[in-house]
């Protein structure tokens, strides 16, 4: 909101220069975001105004502010306008169909006006706060609505059908083309300003342009209202239309500033623009102004806040704030709240109340927070040091979107899961779906990348999947370890490994499988403890293609819920031998469709007791082999705990292990 | 005397000092030599031997030590070879790393849990009960607009702060409460370079007998004093929020102009670092805990912009690109 500074000081005379204003202001809690000085001098604050103050929104509402904090007073108009016959009751009526909708309609008859500019004066002090100059009459109506923030509407008269007013619903397909030039299809939840033939005006919203200002009006029908707020909201969000006046009337004016803001206008019309204001104010009014009281106990504040304030500071803040004294007594002090402050409800709001005005930065408690330890729980503490792993792989850590497409996410998604969740609104159109899986999202991140040519690109990520449950509101939100690997198959599946060997998770093995969308004959399947751990592979070419990539990287998803749950706690020691190792490396022919797999199963199967290890090193397919076979090379480590092995010993070993290899996969040593 | 391998010096010190060699030749000499000599030169041919002998030693040593270095460096330093250069750059090792905001995060929790607090995280889809009614948000306050949040159901949305959270552990477990909350928030929005529809939250909250105001800005003030820097000047201020009363929003002065405004801090002076206040009395009844007899303070950072701040970076559309260029650079 823009607030004059010239402007506030008509109803709060201070020293105080335009900085110091703001920083007043900002210290109470109305924080001041920049200062413009206007080339005739004035500055122009522009505050944000916070959705518990609409009380904030006008220039004598920050007046009054601005008093309370600097111990200034606040001076502000009596309007008291010259009143002419015929009474205005004698020209025009006022029915009210919705006092729920409109509580309290005032009018005011304002007779042979001039419409001209309005005066130099009153042009800047709207520029000032952003508004364009029309005509003397409807510059009067916005220079009121800034001063007090009461929104105001001034009709023509003579366009008024019947020349009078009916405040109700509208009826279905009733239309109205709005001051802005705006046309609107009406329905039954929106209330209307009418004369006896159609709607004249949005409440609160919008008037027509049928009965605007124009230059050749004479007589003025002036409304002063108060409109339920959420019927405006309503129907400024239905219509799409908002104005300084629904902004105002959506976060509920002061009902008492309707007779004030009404006589004030009319005074100044009758000023600037010559016209004469018949008696009385129509008031049709069916609102029951509460006024709540509310007790503040001074060791609550204490309590609260961490300093005590003297019940003679408590008192003159409250007053400074308008609010009335009841009663007080040693213990605590009753006062009652003012109409424009429906933000105050109870002691605590009070206690707020006294702590800003006092100052913040003033209340000087001494802190008494017990000392403890606090707790990282296993979640935080595994994806740490997973994380820690993955990234002395060479792998960064990647943070993307967690909205997708639904059709993309159940074809990656291996996780199961009835449907998908969507939200109502999406940013990309389509990309409303909670992901079922990250894969999706880190190959449009590696994707990028290759666009702009960088190389070798390994990323991970740690992060929800979004897996529905029948009959339940909220879904299964699985945190999965995800990652894509530019470099290679091997790469992925080396990092995987570590992982799994460093997360010391028992008893996990891989199988082949079929995925559409990894490349025929990549796909593996991890499991452990008879759960699905997690699923790799090589991206499918057509996948490849739908995300613009020439080559084809490797993604894995693993359930990382799951692999915290079998990770143990602790470590166990196993006991190293200092026996000295004996390393055998072998070559062997295999046919091509025999799986490393069968090669590892058959010589644990085998097992010799001094075996202690097997490591694949090499994959050889070629000239050198014959036609349909390849060479598989590894070592095979052994060693006795408590002994060393002969070297006879180990031959045998060997031997069995060539033997066991020959008979399951039809292996030969390679020559 | 200089020796190139083992052989040559077993060979040199066979023939000074073996059964039949020099030394031993010297010593059988000496019966020839005169009586009044003897000594002197029995003295002279020991020196000689204790010489021989530690020179030979060095060879061996020498021998050794060159020996084993180049057994365990085959190819990969040949020293002796004519093209080796130290100059040339080491192997490649990519070191990987963790993502600045998570990073941040990581950081921020540290300085939370050494001052006492545990750590817990709830869920991102979230019931509108715990995002707005429990947090004093009654049903038509404009933070509910459905323009203004992801929603899923009626009922159910994409959660706007990690807020809810609090509500939940304070269902679940009694006063003496102390929390943070990190993870992922939603809120539609324009993306440009200062928004996003995603971002990072961490949320805090303390109940107990006896947490006033005075704690809530003791703790605040150590955080940024451990994030920021010991210099940095903080100033907190009245704001709103539906569930704290008092709130306050902590700033902390620019640390190019120190509050006068500047074009780092858009003229402003301070920087906005998080909101704050002392938890609404109705939000603790709401949970089942006394308000009179407990009282408690809680505060929201965002995480992207502090680390924009932080470390310089003006997009915050960079964090969620994932160019390795990027990422390399704070991991």
């Amino acid at each position: 909101m823009k607030l004059s500074v010239e402007w506030l000081k008509k109803y709060c005379p201070n020293s105080l220069d335009e900085r110091q204003t703001a920083e007043a202001l900002t210290r109470g809690g109305l924080e001041v975001e920049a200062i413009d000085k206007l080339s005739w001098g004035d500055c122009v604050l522009d505050a944000e105004v916070t959705s518990n103050r609409p009380d904030w929104l006008s220039h004598i509402g920050v007046a009054r502010e601005l008093a309370a904090l600097t111990n200034s007073k606040l001076t502000f108009p009596e309007p008291r306008p010259n009143e002419v016959q015929p009474p205005a009751g004698a020209m025009t009526s006022v029915k009210v169909e919705d006092p729920v909708g409109c509580p309290r309609y005032t009018a005011r008859i304002i007779s042979a006006v001039t419409i001209g500019p309005s005066p130099e004066w009153m042009q800047r002090a709207l520029a000032a706060v952003g508004l364009r100059p029309v005509n003397n009459i409807v510059d009067i109506t916005n220079f009121v609505l800034f001063e007090c923030g009461q929104p105001l509407h001034a009709f023509d008269f003579d366009k008024l059908a019947g020349r009078r007013i009916v405040v109700r619903r509208a009826a279905k397909g009733e239309k109205i083309v709005a001051i802005d030039g705006s046309g609107h299809e009406l329905a039954a939840t929106d209330l209307v300003i009418a004369d006896e033939r159609r709607p004249v005006a949005v409440a609160g919203v919008m008037g027509g342009l049928d009965t605007e200002i124009s230059h050749a009006t004479k007589n003025v029908l002036l409304e002063s209202a108060f409109f339920d707020p959420l019927v405006v909201r309503d129907a400024s969000r239905r219509l799409d239309l908002e104005s300084d006046s629904s902004f105002r009337f959506s976060r509920r004016v002061d009902p008492m500033t309707v007779a004030w803001a009404s006589a004030r206008a009319a005074e100044l019309i009758a000023e600037l623009a010559g016209g004469k204001v018949h008696a009385g104010l129509i008031d049709v009014s069916a609102i029951k102004i509460e006024r709540s009281e509310v007790a503040v106990r001074f060791e609550r504040i204490k309590r609260v806040l961490g300093t005590a304030i003297e019940p003679e500071r408590v008192r003159a803040i409250l007053a400074a704030l308008c609010f009335e004294m009841i009663s007080e007594d040693a213990f605590s002090i009753r006062v009652r709240v003012p109409t424009f402050r429906t933000d105050v409800k109870g002691e605590i709001d009070v206690i707020e109340e006294l702590a800003r005005v006092y100052g913040y930065d003033h209340l000087q408690g001494k802190p008494g927070m017990k000392v403890r330890a606090g707790h990282r729980p296993k979640t935080l503490t595994g994806v740490e040091r997973a994380a820690a792993v993955l990234s002395s792989c060479g792998y960064l850590e990647a943070v993307t979107y967690s909205f997708t497409t639904e059709e993309e996410t159940c074809r990656f998604s291996p996780w199961q899961g009835d449907g998908v969740v969507k939200t109502r609104q999406s940013m990309k159109t389509n990309e409303n779906v909670l992901r079922k899986t990250v894969i999706p999202s880190l190959l449009s991140a590696y994707a990028l990348n290759r666009r702009r040519g960088n190389a070798d690109v390994k990323l991970y990520e740690f992060s929800r999947v979004f897996l529905p449950r029948a009959g339940e509101k909220l879904p299964n939100e699985k945190v999965c370890v995800s990652l894509v690997d530019g470099e290679s198959f091997r790469s992925a599946k080396g990092t995987l490994s570590a992982l799994i060997e460093r997360m010391r998770i028992p008893g996990v093995r891989s199988e082949r499988a079929q995925m559409a969308v990894f490349e025929e004959g990549t796909a593996l399947r991890y499991y452990a403890n008879g759960q699905l751990l997690g699923v790799m592979g090589a991206l499918e070419a057509r996948e490849a293609e739908k995300f613009d990539l020439s080559e084809r990287p490797t993604a894995a998803e693993f359930d990382f819920d799951l692999m915290l749950k079998l990770a143990p706690d602790a470590a166990r020691y196993r006991a190293i031998s200092a026996q000295p190792a004996s390393r055998r490396d072998l070559a062997i022919v295999v046919d091509l469709d025999v799986d490393w797999a069968q090669i590892e199963k058959a010589v644990e199967e085998k097992k010799p007791a001094n075996l202690e290890s097997m490591e694949f090193f090499d994959e050889y397919r070629g000239k050198q082999v014959p036609e349909g076979t390849k060479s598989l090379a590894f070592s095979l480590t052994f060693r006795e705990a408590n002994r060393t092995l002969s070297s006879e010993e180990v031959d045998r070993s060997v031997q069995a292990i060539l033997e066991a290899l020959q008979q399951t996969v039809g292996a030969k040593l390679r020559s | 005397m200089a020796a190139s391998d083992v052989q040559a010096v077993e060979a040199l010190r066979v023939k000074y000092l073996g059964r039949k060699g020099i030394v031993r030749d010297l010593l059988e000499d000496l019966k020839n030599a005169a009586a009044a000599d003897k000594p002197l030169l029995g003295q002279a041919i020991n020196e000689l031997k204790g010489h021989l002998t530690e020179i030979i030693e060095k060879c061996k040593t020498n021998i050794a030590t060159k020996q084993s270095f180049t057994r365990n460096m085959p190819d990969r330093f040949p020293i002796n070879k004519p093209y080796s250069d130290p100059t040339l750059p080491g192997l490649q090792r990519r070191a990987g790393g963790r993502h600045i905001i998570l990073k941040t995060l990581e950081r921020m929790i540290d300085i939370f849990v050494g001052l006492g607090f545990d750590v817990a995280e709830g869920p991102e889809v979230e019931l509108a009960r715990y995002n707005f009614d429990a947090l004093n948000t009654p049903p038509d306050h404009p933070a509910r607009d459905p323009k203004d949040n992801f929603y899923i159901g009626d009922d159910v949305l994409l959660r706007t702060q990690t807020s809810p959270m609090q509500i939940r552990v304070m269902e679940k477990t009694k006063p003496p409460l102390r929390y943070i909350v990190p993870g992922r928030v939603y809120r539609p929005d324009t993306v440009d370079a200062s928004h996003s529809f995603m971002f990072h939250q961490l949320e805090g909250f303390a109940v107990d007998r006896d947490i006033t105001f005075a704690d809530l800005k003791n703790v605040m003030n150590i955080f940024v004093r451990e994030y920021y820097g010991e210099n940095a000047r903080t100033r907190f201020r009245p704001h709103f929020f539906p569930f704290t009363e008092p709130s306050a929003e902590l700033d902390m002065a620019c640390g190019v102009c120190s509050g006068t405004g500047c074009p780092a801090c858009g003229g402003k002076g301070w920087l906005e670092i998080c909101g704050c206040g002392m938890i609404n009395p109705n939000v603790l009844k709401n949970c089942g805990i006394d308000a009179e007899e407990y009282t408690g303070f809680a505060f929201g950072f965002g995480i992207e912009r502090p680390a924009m701040m932080k470390h310089g970076i003006g997009d915050i559309r960079l964090f969620f690109e994932n160019d390795v260029r990027f990422l390399e650079q704070f991991a």
